[in-house]
């Protein structure tokens, strides 16, 4: 039995999770920083990690407080924010040492991947992940822990940063996409046509999707029929490239995790998407499509590698590979 | 005396100092120390305090105590020291002692002489962090702190004792000062030294809510103050 104590600092969420390998979930906290960076029109990397630095440990007191003691310490070593990850990663490392507990270190993408296996009822190896956040928009086929292929990524930017750049120009603020969604609910789709996200065979660009958004702005169009086009663009782009996926690759079960996985409408047009070539749909728990410590657990429950003596971090560490520190780490098991 | 491990983290150099093991009757009025020179400092750190625990044969649980160079200086270096220190101590229960990184760096220059010093780091932007330190009875007082434009003069023009890396970009700041260069940062040996009073005078701070002294606290522009600069 393992009890894992989970770190996670990549970004402007301070998280901490205890994960029971046999009983579950045991205690977990999240906090988001965003209110004190939109002032800022987005995350400024030096207040995060400032910030993340005043809450983790106090957070990993109260989670600790009437639990079993834990066995060994994961925490995310990217991608992410230097400064932010540095925060976690020496907190975990320190703690690690203090406790003699070996430590995992985790990709935060993995996590995400991963995050459905905390669902009451998890997805089944191999399924299907469609990884939409503020920093990804990626295609992954996940064949079982630390096992994914990346099957399409975006060209530019992510779906998330769409969301928040188009909420910008349509006077929403930052961060603006749930606000985006909220005005899209009262416009009319159909009202203009914007451009599929969708790209080759699964990736994807959204460049051109925000500068049609800005262009109708310019032309005077309502902001709500602007924003109600502007999502119907985004997810059925998104659904077009996963219908390819699952009939390409076999799967019967479409995982959508990462932060815009919260968004209602998408949701509704993948699941549709799935549900025509017979497979499920499926989403993580709303306070799991964020970045969370809990999928930071479950990635190091199922078979992260285990970190090297010292605590570099990975600001731009892609998944399917292993940087070589952590890879020389796990030589030493 | 208590089992102290020390570290800071300025300039380029990550160092630890710890107390060495005492004799059959004597104190440990001693200590190890142990440096690391360039800018992985994050993954040189625990290596280098590992193995000085080994070689003394201690392990984290013997210290009595946990001390680092709280600030100001580089950001994410104060922090990665912070960090570690407050959770080791977090971890066993410890004292954990935020030790000014004008007096260790002061410490460092002068030791135990009674003297009052002109202290300079730098700060980037033009600017340097600077603060008055007085070795009142053995133990240095840090006084006047703030975050200087270097195109100003300096305030305390009187006093005649000068140390800090500072001094090295901006050296037209010194104003006929005499700068001593024993030291241009503070060290853990000198973090390890002040640390020993501190404990001594529970001058402790708190694991869960203690953090690094920064000084600049203003680091980013509001989208608001970045318009209303450029309307300007």
């Amino acid at each position: 039995m393992a009890v894992i104590l989970a770190i996670e600092t990549s970004c402007d969420e301070t998280a901490c999770a205890l994960l029971d390998s046999e009983r579950g979930l045991l205690a977990e906290q999240i906090y988001s920083q965003w209110r004190r960076h939109a002032a800022y029109g987005g995350v400024v990397p030096e207040m995060a990690s400032r910030d993340h630095l005043a809450r983790l440990l106090p957070m990993v007191d109260a989670i600790l407080k009437e639990q079993p003691r834990p066995t060994a310490i994961a925490y995310t070593a990217g991608p992410g924010l230097a400064g932010a990850l540095l925060t976690g990663a020496a907190t975990a490392q320190a703690l690690a040492l203090a406790w003699r507990l070996p430590v995992i270190a985790v990709n935060h993408l993995a996590g995400h991947l991963l995050s459905p296996l905390l669902l009451a009822t998890p997805p089944i190896f191999p399924y299907l992940a469609l990884l939409v956040s503020g920093g990804h928009t990626q295609l992954w086929l996940v064949e079982g822990g630390a096992q994914y292929r990346c099957l399409g990524d975006t060209l530019d930017d992510a779906a998330g940063e769409a969301f928040d750049k188009s909420a910008v120009l349509l006077g929403l603020g930052y961060p603006g996409g749930a606000r985006l969604e909220r005005l899209a609910a009262t416009g009319d789709e159909s009202a203009l046509t914007l451009p599929s996200p969708a790209q080759n065979r699964y990736d994807f660009s959204f460049s051109g999707l925000k500068t049609a958004v800005r262009r109708a702005v310019d032309k005077g169009y309502q902001k709500a029929d602007i924003a109600a086009a502007f999502q119907r663009a985004v997810a059925h782009g998104l659904a077009r490239q996963v219908r390819q996926a699952v009939a390409d690759c076999g799967v019967t079960q479409v995982a959508v995790v990462g932060g815009v996985a919260q968004n209602k409408y998408l949701y509704q047009v993948l699941a549709a998407a799935c549900a025509e070539q017979q497979a499920a749909c499926i989403a993580p728990h709303k306070r799991h499509c964020g970045d969370n410590a809990a999928m930071i657990a479950v990635a190091a429950r199922y078979g992260e590698p285990t970190a090297a003596g010292g605590f570099d971090v990975y600001p731009r560490w892609n998944p399917d590979t292993l940087p070589d520190a952590i890879a020389d780490g796990n030589k030493l098991k | 005396m208590s089992i102290i491990l020390a570290l800071d983290s300025s300039g380029d150099v990550f160092s630890a100092a710890l107390s060495t093991p005492r004799g059959a009757a004597t104190p440990h009025t001693d200590y190890a120390y142990r440096e690391q020179h360039g800018r992985a400092q994050a993954a040189c750190a625990l290596p280098l305090i590992t193995d000085l625990l080994t070689k003394q044969n201690y392990t984290l649980e013997d210290c009595d105590a946990f001390a680092f160079a709280a600030g100001p200086g580089k950001f994410s270096a104060l922090r990665l020291v912070c960090t570690l220190a407050r959770s080791f101590a977090y971890a066993h229960n410890k004292p954990l002692l935020a030790v000014p990184s004008f007096a260790a760096l002061a410490q460092a220059n002068y030791g135990a002489q009674q003297l009052t010093v002109k202290c300079t780091l730098p700060a980037q932007q033009q600017h340097v962090y600077f603060a008055v330190c007085s070795n009142l009875a053995g133990t240095w007082q840090v006084d006047k702190t703030a975050l200087h434009n270097c195109n100003l003069p300096l305030p305390a023009a009187a006093v005649q004792h000068a140390c800090g890396a500072g001094y090295q970009s901006y050296p037209h700041i010194l104003n006929q000062a005499t700068l001593t260069t024993t030291a241009v940062y503070s060290n853990a040996a000198a973090v390890w030294q002040l640390a020993a009073s501190m404990l001594a005078n529970n001058e402790v701070s708190e694991p869960l809510t203690c953090k690094p002294f920064y000084l600049r606290d203003k680091i980013a522009e509001t989208v608001y103050q970045r318009n209303a600069r450029k309307h300007c």
